[in-house]
């Protein structure tokens, strides 16, 4: 999208709550979730899954997963339905550091046993 | 072109001129005396009439003013307005584009923002669009020899390493010589353009526009315009004067404001914008973008259709509702167009099997009013309409609900404001969409209904990685029209944000109210990277040498 790659090389960020790339989450541990997708983003600069959580004790936390552009995942085949709502799915990534319900995504591992095709590059 | 060092530039370019001669593509010859005389120090000419560089490369009106600025503020050619803009015409015309080039990326001169999924893959998105739109490279033909130099300038100037594979790929989408130049260059018809036109015109959070614009040649060969147009949702009516010029045949560039200054908004519908506009090859069409704004984040999306000279028959232009629901009736629909006759009766229309045109209301030679019942049954999905012997494709969409919503555009820009930067505000608008015949969300086969009414919208916004209800001001307020006004004060700090419109009338089938966002990214005015100044008003990097 033009002009929307800016913002992976913007260097000026500093609030909490500012765009930040990887800044924003912890890549020191990987933690993985499943759950049930609500919605699917396949936009720039990130697309975004949001799917619902249950945690131990029963309780629903919808989650946000963020991954490259949709620039860089149309040519590994990526659209728009690629990810439906309803869709079971584990994901696994980096948290926020911030406590927010938000994944950088490393590995989307499907009900039907495949691993989608992505890029982890910001 | 007059630079300091003509000796050098001379050396280099019998270099050059060498180098792609041996490469076997045989360039394009420069015949126009001014661009000899002003190019001809550092491009020379040989017997055949091609000048290095220039003679193997082919773009845009924009390729050529951004070739021709270079030539200005880097090697100090010294060139009057008037000699400039000569230069661009002559080039634009010897050495563009044909119409079915640049119609692929047309976005890019209309300065929209559009998702490019066409890249092949991460290594040629690397060294062609990591800092500035695939389209600006796509807007080029050369030769591969041609291609090759302009990557090693890349290579020097911005310390990109050289990319065999977008070199390839490049000379293969964008080889010097097609058949689509060949005969457009040799064939394009004289540019006749004089004469009654029919417009359309959409501007978001606004409706849409319809009149018509009468053109006039002037005696220097550009173009003066008078466009009338009225509101479809109010009735408004205002006109827009202005003055075009046409390169190449097709490429319609120029500027038109209303009678007075703005006074309700940025995003007032008689602001002074550029236009931009693709011309058809037959001259009957044409479509583009007129735009304004600190971003050019406003702009009608623009049809044109030339009236029917001394024919008699009528011509649609639009219906003013997008969608119908199954079941429904005694809906008033109005027929814009040009020509109706006296007398319209029912039987004049169609729109398809299971809709029935219950009375007509009103008619003039411009419009007609008519009541129509959908059956319960009628089939779903896009119906051409009929007048006569005249047809809208797929004008109005048959619903039985909103299945789901989505906020155009779907990622969008906007920017805090500085004392030398006005603020960059975005317009969203809701847009209801049902599934298609494949029964399945988001698919190609999808059904747009058309915007729900602001009315019938609540808009709100989420800050990325904050907690929910937490106050969002500081990045801006979103009006309940959609439109997003930056917060004053500049953070000096981007954020990520959801535009959120909750439908108020439509439930999805968990019984909650239908949802659609946006991802909006709210950034600062300049971006500075290694001593090197984004601007974006100018879409470049402005650097004095090369990153570090």
């Amino acid at each position: 999208m033009k002009n929307l790659f800016l913002i992976a090389v913007l260097l000026t960020a500093q609030a909490a709550l500012a765009h930040h790339g990887y800044a924003a989450f912890d890549t020191t541990a990987e933690v993985t979730l499943k759950g049930t997708v609500t919605d699917f983003h396949f936009t720039n600069p990130h697309c975004v899954i949001e799917f619902d959580v249950k945690d131990d004790k029963g309780q629903v936390r919808n989650w946000k997963a963020e991954l490259t552009s949709a620039n860089h995942l149309a040519p590994k085949g990526w659209t728009e339905a690629s990810v439906q709502p309803g869709d079971e799915l584990a994901i696994t990534g980096y948290r926020a550091k911030n406590g927010a319900p938000s994944l950088w995504v490393n590995k989307i591992h499907m009900a039907n046993g495949e691993d989608l095709k992505i890029d982890t590059s910001n | 072109m007059h630079l300091a060092l003509p000796l050098l530039c001379g050396l280099v370019s019998a270099t050059a001129i060498l180098a792609q001669s041996s490469a076997g593509d045989e360039g394009i010859p420069v015949n126009d005396p001014l661009v000899i005389a002003k190019c001809g120090s550092c491009h020379a000419r040989d017997t055949r009439g091609n000048m290095q560089r220039i003679s193997w490369e082919r773009t845009t009106p924009e390729g050529w003013q951004e070739a021709l600025k270079r030539m200005i503020l880097v090697d100090g050619v010294s060139l009057t307005p008037p000699e400039a803009r000569s230069i661009v015409k002559y080039l634009s015309a010897s050495h563009g584009l044909a119409p079915q080039e640049a119609q692929p990326v047309m976005y890019d001169a209309e300065r929209r923002i559009h998702p490019e999924t066409n890249i092949p893959n991460d290594r040629v998105q690397h060294a062609c669009a990591r800092c500035h739109s695939f389209a600006r490279s796509l807007s080029w033909r050369r030769s591969p020899e041609d291609w090759k130099q302009l990557a090693e300038m890349h290579t020097s100037r911005y310390q990109l390493p050289p990319n065999q594979e977008a070199i390839a790929f490049l000379s293969k989408a964008a080889p010097l010589h097609t058949p689509e130049w060949d005969a457009w260059s040799t064939g394009a018809p004289a540019t006749n353009l004089a004469g009654r036109w029919l417009v359309t015109a959409s501007l978001r959070g606004h409706g849409i526009y319809y009149g018509e614009m009468l053109v006039d040649a002037t005696p220097d060969g550009d173009f003066t315009t008078s466009a009338r147009l009225i509101s479809v949702a109010d009735g408004s009516r205002f006109v827009r004067s202005g003055r075009s010029v046409v390169y190449a045949g097709y490429a319609w560039r120029g500027r038109s404001q209303g009678p007075q200054i703005y006074t309700s908004g940025p995003d007032d519908a008689l602001s002074e914008a550029r236009e931009v506009l693709w011309i058809a090859p037959d001259q009957s069409t044409a479509e583009g973008r007129w735009f304004w704004g600190q971003y050019q984040e406003f702009g009608f999306d623009v049809k044109l259709r030339r009236a029917s000279g001394t024919s008699a028959d009528p011509t649609l232009l639009l219906v003013d509702r997008s969608s119908l629901k199954t079941g429904s009736q005694a809906n008033r629909i109005r027929l814009i167009g040009d020509r109706f006759p006296a007398g319209v009766t029912p039987a004049d229309l169609d729109l398809g099997s299971g809709i029935t045109v219950r009375r007509v209301v009103s008619s003039t030679p411009s419009e007609v009013v008519a009541e129509v019942d959908v059956a319960p049954d009628a089939a779903l999905g896009k119906r051409d309409v009929r007048f006569h012997h005249a047809m809208l494709p797929g004008a109005v969409a048959i619903y039985d609900r909103v299945d789901y919503i989505k906020v155009a555009p779907d990622s969008a820009m906007a920017a805090f404001s500085d004392p030398a930067h006005a603020p960059g505000y975005q317009q969203f608008e809701a847009i209801g969409y049902q599934r298609g015949p494949d029964g399945k969300l988001h698919t190609a086969d999808d059904v747009e209904l058309g915007p729900i009414s602001p009315a019938d919208v609540a808009w709100s916004l989420e800050v990325f990685y904050a907690a929910p209800g937490n106050n969002t001001d500081f990045v801006g307020k979103i009006g309940p029209s959609g439109f997003f006004t930056p917060a004053a004060a500049n953070p000096s700090a981007n954020f990520d944000v959801w535009v959120v419109a909750t439908a108020k009338n439509e439930m999805g089938k968990n019984g909650k109210p239908l949802v659609g966002k946006s991802y909006m990214v709210v950034t600062v005015p300049i971006y500075t990277l290694n001593g090197r100044r984004y601007i974006r008003d100018l879409d470049r990097w402005v650097d004095d040498g090369p990153a570090q």
